[in-house]
């Protein structure tokens, strides 16, 4: 039992709902966190199933439905038949858009992003593809076999230089990113760990698109890492990795960062780098842990992230039940900063304030004007009809339906009245009036955080 | 630097006031937003133009009185008379009379001699060193001034501090862990979409958006970040769109690629929207056979640009805020190929074109009989026109970014 | 009922199309409408015997199984069709006949339309003379209409003056017609309407267009044949292109390629014809372009053969061909003049590539020592592929290009060689990047001639194959022609065919420019690669099942068809540009 299991705060206990029970604004934030946002049917039925219930669902979603299997299917193999990373770009856009696992394309999303690797140097689809493959395979799984798995994938390889790492010259470049990006983080190791750990990496190399132990390249010789001497060779180093006290917290870090906000704290994140140890890395149990406590549906929780390219764009399509067109999305998403599968350096994206600029602004306002007026991105089926009748008779309710759909961050009591005005002002709600309150809203600061 | 007042003016000569009918207080607001941009920025912009495919600066800057230019190059030299002669031993390229119109003006200064220890002659490699500022065997995963954004990165959040034109990819330079560098393809993407046909209910959208994107009183809050920035954007853009719309170039640009990029560059300063950095490139200078053709029309095309962009800067009284810098990842040979062309080579010259610069020519063409292998050697490290570029003319600390120091490299007087 | 349907089709195309219709004798043919039409048009459609044609196809075999197919089906989806159905119940109500009859009464016949010169207004007028195939029906149907407008608009109506014992009426000063020896005339302006009725009595002081010597010449250049024909000013189709057509100068060197020098024909000649002609198993439109070949200026040479029986190859027929493109062009003559046939903007591009090329021929002027040696005639086929050089298919299946080239120079070769080792170094670099598998260089005989061509290190197996398996490139000098394929397959099939093999020797052919396409082949390579549509259509936000739908629509409507062709032929006095699809 480690100092951290036997602490106990409240932000990581189970969540309580207050007085007025699970609200459906409670519903809608674990829908955008825990997954790309949602319709007004979603949000309801999950409000109506319980946060218990629909937690249990995000982590052991259902069978997908066969349509969308099938298309899953042909999308990858037409990816794979170009060979265009665009085509598997649409491919993985199709299924953060229509899958019923929203909280495992979520978490493939943030795997990508933590050993975030580019086509720019892989240069090959199949390869791409196989890796994303592996990152949602173990995506909440166990992380242990994440790291040694990752190790070994053979698009990481390429893009960590894995055949430069040779006995007699050793390339580090594997080494350093497995201690400094993928498990312990910057100041938990030294020079001179990453050099002996570059030798225990030597020779695992690519051959014929496949991982090859090259023995004649591999350094056999006695490294020391971490204190510990002997033939180590990389799976040691990965499980040395995973043993030091820096590794649960910089992977809490990294789950706080994505579910939480930049808000938490070191007690928050001792508490669950404790979690990490005590369910030995498996990621299903921290994870849900996470969704089902304090913590996550605090007020401080709510809001507290600005949404990434992918969650402003996919979560606005699935807000809305917009089909989009995923080649045009995938080069919008580029724009705005995230391009999937070609990832700025290994480092991944920065995230936060970094998504926000004047030129992503305008984009992002741009794209709402867009799709609720135009063409380019797809069409938002009628508007006025997604609203439930009751809600329908007033400007009023009109404001205060949208706002609970979209808003993570409720807008000041100024801002609803400027828009009651504006609303009022223009005679019947109709189609018409509707899109222009969405316009609105959706370009609205408060919107930009989920 | 434009007072409130002076902004104000501008404004009004754009139409923007008549037309948006924006209440006073909104003004006031937006004028004080322009303001804080000039103190957050240096106001200051650097151009950056890559000259991609290796230079040939022996044809570019010209050592017409030399014998060894001659012997070396029976097929492709550039001859006596043609030469567009800067003093008694060099010239520039006969294409390039706008340039030399620049350097008579005292606005063009030419660094010579410019390279780096064993030079590679591989375009991606040497490519990489330049843009990354390094010559470690593992690249660098980022560039120069990708770096420098990185370096000081908290006081300018939201601003657009630095654009690339027209690519498909962020050029490495720009490429920075923390500072997100758009690609600008035509400053039409660089505006403000409202949606709908009707004019007064646009501009009713156009003015609930500004108010609902009022900061609040938690400055420090992402909240309010994101509100400062989307205000800053929409009157950016209007403004941008207003100025382009009345923009009226003070020269006759070119109608070549690099021509309508230096314009929309000219554009963007006098817009004032806080870019620092701006990067293009002219691609093509790969000449290894029937050098003469193509190499004329790319110095053409550079040359013609560059005496746009500073007649333009000029007429709008913008020339001292600017800045702006060729590269080429290597030279060529001294020797010409079997092919009426030339072949990777190392040292090479750096144009660099402000309103203050020193001595038009910086060093000495470096000799024609002392090579490397048949290449130039180079005296200048490249990284000494960076150091001098970050400290003297952005202000950035240049020995963080480019990772020690350099000989300097007195390019501003 | 069905055919109804047809002839409601065929009137809104006819409306649409600025509304054509009129008749006259077959005999009388054109000069029947165009002496009722007043010369200075700027361009004219005429009809004449559209009833005939339209019946015929309605009793075809064709039409009842494309009725019984349910081909139409997603068209009677949609809103669009619902509307058209109310109109065309109102329409029937109100002159008590079906839509079929009441166009084929009033359509079927001759029909002229012609657009004028404004007076004043910016928009052209508009003049329709029709001749109505049933002079009772056409009777009864003014009548009724008569009585319509009268009912809803009867202070908009006045009658205007008398022309010869015609009346003119108009309606609301914007619509004027009259009807004079069985012809309704209706035009936009008095001026006009006058005018027609006055030739109708043979008596008109404007000239008609059947006497209108650019019209004569033009149509003499098209011939007889053809159920909707016209005509259109050189300079109102400039207009009305804001000045983009015809193109004074390229923007794309292929369009240069292969459009270059067909308007110039025109030369001075104002007036350019077409015809739409309909026979038992095919469409086709063929546009007349007068002019002479011999009076081009220089620039254009090159894109027409001294004589025809210089012009382009024949296409050779082979097994899987899905098309066939063969073209008569001096390419050397045409490189040299490129600064007046295409826009400067995209010129550098070609020093660029010269600059490149260089690599590849060191001291070789790309524009004196390379084109010339290429030869003028060249031939390109696509065909579908066996794979036999696979275990397994590629993801996306590509058709197998061949470029042949009739070449009498021994340099030729020689340069096409060196073009397919480059071709396959570069290949070979570019698959390397991606982990691919490289080409091996190798040869063989067949049919007594030696081909070069490419194989796999390893021979690829397994699903999904990567796109580079597509391409096993091959070439082949065969008597005096060479060929560069990217598969062996075809190249052996082309060397097979040229060395008399099976299939008979091509034709010469007169044409300049002739490009053939195979509905079935092409069908087969789509179907071959429905996924990769499915998928398109998918990524561009179609459901999958409408994605399914309307492939499996597309892919049934071009199994009914037979070939569709594109020919330009340069004869006599002209050019033809002529465009022909047919069916099974």
């Amino acid at each position: 039992m480690t100092t951290a299991d036997s602490v106990s705060l409240a932000s990581l206990e189970v969540f309580q709902p207050g007085p007025k029970g699970w609200t459906l604004e409670e519903a809608a934030h674990l829908l955008r966190r825990a997954g790309f946002a949602a319709r007004w049917q979603e949000i309801t039925a999950a409000h109506r199933a319980g946060a218990a219930a629909t937690i249990e669902r995000l982590l052991a979603p259902e069978e997908p439905p066969a349509e969308f299997q099938e298309t899953d299917e042909l999308l990858h193999r037409v990816a794979i038949g170009t060979g265009e990373i665009q085509d598997l770009k649409a491919w993985w856009l199709h299924r953060m858009r229509y899958s019923n696992a929203a909280l495992t394309e979520k978490m493939t999303l943030l795997w990508h992003n933590h050993f975030a690797t580019s086509h720019a140097k892989v240069n090959s689809v199949r390869l791409m593809a196989d890796q994303n493959a592996l990152l949602r395979r173990h995506c909440l799984g166990d992380f242990r076999t994440l790291v040694h798995e990752i190790s070994r994938d053979v698009a990481m390889l390429v893009w960590l230089d894995g055949n430069a790492n040779k006995k007699r010259h050793p390339n580090e470049n594997y080494a350093r990113e497995l201690m400094e990006l993928f498990s312990l983080g910057e100041g938990n190791y030294s020079e001179r760990d990453i050099q002996e750990a570059a030798r225990a990496f030597s020779g695992w190399h690519v051959r014929e698109n496949e991982f090859w132990f090259d023995r004649g390249h591999h350094d056999f010789g006695t490294k020391s890492v971490f204190g510990k001497r002997g033939n180590l060779d990389g799976d040691d180093i990965v499980d040395l990795c995973l043993e030091q006290e820096a590794c649960p917290r910089f992977l809490a870090t990294k789950l706080l960062d994505a579910f939480i906000g930049p808000h938490v704290g070191d007690v928050e994140v001792n508490l669950l780098a404790g979690r990490i140890r005590h369910h030995d890395f498996a990621m299903d149990k921290v994870v849900g842990e996470l969704l089902r406590s304090e913590l996550f549906f605090s007020p401080a929780s709510r809001g507290a992230i600005i949404k990434s390219p992918v969650d402003f764009v996919i979560g606005t399509y699935r807000t809305l039940d917009v089909r989009p067109n995923l080649q045009k999305t995938s080069q919008l998403l580029a724009e705005l900063g995230q391009d999937v599968f070609e990832p700025p350096t290994v480092k991944g994206w920065e995230g936060g304030r970094h998504w926000i600029n004047t030129a992503t602004i305008l984009l992002r306002a741009n794209f709402v004007a867009d799709l609720l007026g135009g063409q380019r991105y797809g069409e938002v089926p009628a508007v006025v009809e997604s609203v439930p009748t009751a809600r329908r008779t007033s400007p009023k309710e009109l404001i205060e339906h949208f706002a609970s759909l979209l808003a993570s961050r409720s807008l000041g009591e100024d801002s609803l009245e400027r828009l009651n005005d504006y609303l009022v002002g223009a005679g019947a709600v109709d189609e018409q009036r509707s899109r222009k309150l969405l316009h609105l809203l959706m370009t609205s600061p408060e919107y930009q955080f989920g | 630097m434009p007072t409130r007042r002076t902004f104000l003016k501008r404004l009004g000569a754009t139409g923007l006031v008549s037309l948006s009918g924006l209440p006073p207080a909104l003004l006031a607001r937006a004028s004080l937003a322009a303001e804080r941009h000039q103190r957050q920025g240096s106001g200051r912009s650097l151009v950056v133009i890559q000259l991609a495919g290796g230079n040939d600066g022996l044809n570019t800057v010209i050592p017409y009185g030399n014998d060894l230019y001659e012997k070396n190059r029976p097929g492709v030299r550039i001859g006596k008379d043609a030469v567009l002669k800067l003093n008694d031993e060099l010239g520039l390229h006969p294409a390039m009379g706008a340039m030399k119109g620049l350097y008579d003006d005292g606005a063009l200064a030419i660094v010579q001699g410019v390279g780096y220890p064993n030079p590679n002659r591989s375009h991606f490699r040497s490519t990489d060193i330049w843009q990354t500022a390094s010559l470690d065997e593992e690249r660098p995963d980022v560039g120069w001034l990708g770096r420098a954004m990185d370096e000081d990165d908290s006081e300018r959040e939201g601003t657009l501090r630095a654009i690339s034109l027209g690519f498909d990819r962020l050029p490495l330079t720009l490429v920075a862990h923390t500072a997100n560098a758009p690609n600008v393809r035509d400053v039409d993407r660089y505006r403000l979409d409202l949606g709908g046909r009707d004019d007064a209910d646009r501009t009713k959208r156009r003015r609930l958006m500004t108010e609902l994107a009022r900061p609040g009183s938690d400055s420090a809050s992402d909240l309010d970040f994101v509100r400062r920035t989307s205000i800053s954007a929409y009157d950016s853009a209007d403004r941008l769109q207003s100025l382009v719309a009345s923009y009226k170039p003070a020269a006759d640009y070119p109608r070549n690629g690099l021509g309508q990029k230096l314009q929309l560059i000219a554009q963007i300063v006098a817009a004032e929207v806080g870019t620092e950095i701006f990067f293009v490139s002219l691609g093509g200078f790969d000449t290894h056979s029937q050098q003469a053709g193509a190499h004329t029309a790319l110095l053409g095309e550079l040359s013609s640009a560059l005496g746009a962009f500073w007649s333009d800067l000029k007429g709008h009284d913008l020339e001292d805020r600017v800045v702006a810098m060729t590269f080429s990842e290597f030279g060529r040979r001294v020797k010409e190929n079997g092919s009426l062309g030339t072949d990777h080579g190392a040292a090479s010259q750096m144009f660099v074109l402000s309103a203050q610069p020193p001595a038009g020519i910086i060093g000495d063409h470096p000799s024609l009989s002392d090579l490397d292998d048949g290449d130039l050697k180079h005296h200048t490290d490249f990284r000494s026109v960076y150091q001098a570029m970050l400290d003297d003319w952005l202000g950035y600390p240049s020995q963080a970014i480019l990772g020690g120091n350099y000989p300097r490299l007195a390019l501003f007087s | 009922m069905r055919a109804s349907r047809l002839w409601g089709a065929v009137c809104l195309v006819g409306v649409l199309s600025f509304g054509s219709v009129r008749p006259s004798g077959a005999d009388e043919h054109n000069a029947g409408v165009a002496a009722r039409l007043p010369a200075g048009a700027l361009a004219t459609v005429e009809v004449e015997g559209l009833a005939a044609v339209v019946e015929r196809l309605l009793a075809s075999d064709y039409a009842a199984d494309l009725q019984q197919r349910s081909l139409l089906a997603p068209l009677r989806k949609t809103e669009g069709y619902r509307r058209a159905i109310a109109a065309k119940r109102m329409v029937e109500y109100y002159y008590g006949m079906s839509l079929r009859d009441l166009s084929r009464d009033l359509f079927g016949g001759s029909i002229g339309v012609a657009l004028y010169p404004p007076e004043d207004d910016e928009k052209p007028e508009l003049l329709i003379v029709a001749h109505p195939s049933n002079k009772k029906a056409f009777d009864e149907v003014l009548g009724r209409t008569r009585t319509l407008l009268v009912a809803v608009a009867a202070d908009k109506m006045r009658e205007s003056k008398l022309i010869d014992g015609t009346s003119l009426t108009a309606v609301d000063d914007k619509v004027y017609f009259g009807v004079r020896e069985g012809w309704l005339v209706v035009a936009t302006t008095e001026r006009l309407a006058g005018q027609a009725v006055a030739l109708l009595g043979g008596d008109g002081e404007v000239p008609s267009l059947a006497e209108d010597d650019a019209y004569r010449r033009v149509t003499k250049r098209l011939g007889r044949g053809g159920v909707i024909r016209g005509t259109v000013k050189r300079a109102f189709l400039e207009a009305a292109s804001k000045g983009k057509f015809p193109p004074s100068r390229f923007d794309n060197a292929l369009a240069a390629l292969l459009f270059g020098g067909i308007f110039e024909m025109m030369g001075e000649s104002s007036m350019l014809a077409w015809s739409l002609g309909v026979a038992e198993n095919d469409v086709s439109l063929t546009l007349a372009i007068p002019g002479d070949v011999a009076r081009l200026p220089e620039r254009y040479a090159g894109y027409f053969a001294d004589s025809n029986k210089d012009a382009a190859p024949g296409i050779p027929r082979i097994k899987g061909e899905i098309a066939g493109l063969t073209m008569y062009r001096d390419l050397a003559s045409l490189y040299r003049g490129r600064e007046e046939l295409m826009e400067e903007r995209i010129l550098p591009n070609f020093d660029k590539f010269e600059s490149g090329l260089g690599n590849l021929l060191p001291g070789k002027s790309f524009a004196e020592d390379v084109l010339p040696n290429l030869g003028k005639r060249f031939v390109i086929l696509a065909s579908t592929q066996s794979y036999e050089h696979l275990d397994g298919k590629p993801g996306v299946q590509l058709p197998a290009f061949a470029l042949v080239a009739d070449s009498s120079s021994p340099d030729a070769s020689d340069l096409y060689q060196l073009l397919f080792q480059t071709v396959v170094s570069i290949g070979n670099l570019t698959v390397g990047k991606r982990g691919g598998e490289p080409w091996i260089m190798t040869g063989e005989q067949y049919e007594g001639v030696q081909i070069s061509y490419c194989r796999f290190l390893n021979r690829p197996a397994g699903e999904e194959l990567p796109f580079i398996n597509n391409f096993t490139p091959a070439s082949a000098l065969v008597k005096d022609r060479y060929i560069i394929s990217s598969s062996l397959e075809l190249c052996r099939q082309l060397v097979g065919h040229y060395q008399g093999k099976d299939t008979p020797a091509t034709e010469n052919s007169d044409d300049n420019v002739k490009l053939l396409v195979q509905a079935d082949t092409l069908a087969n390579i789509l179907d071959r690669n429905k996924h990769l549509l499915e998928a398109r259509m998918i990524q561009e936000g179609t459901p999958a099942p409408a994605a399914k739908a309307r492939l499996a629509f597309a892919l049934e409507w071009l199994t009914r068809l037979d070939q569709f062709q594109l020919t330009s032929k340069v004869e006599g006095d002209g050019l033809d540009l002529r465009a022909e699809v047919s069916w099974k």
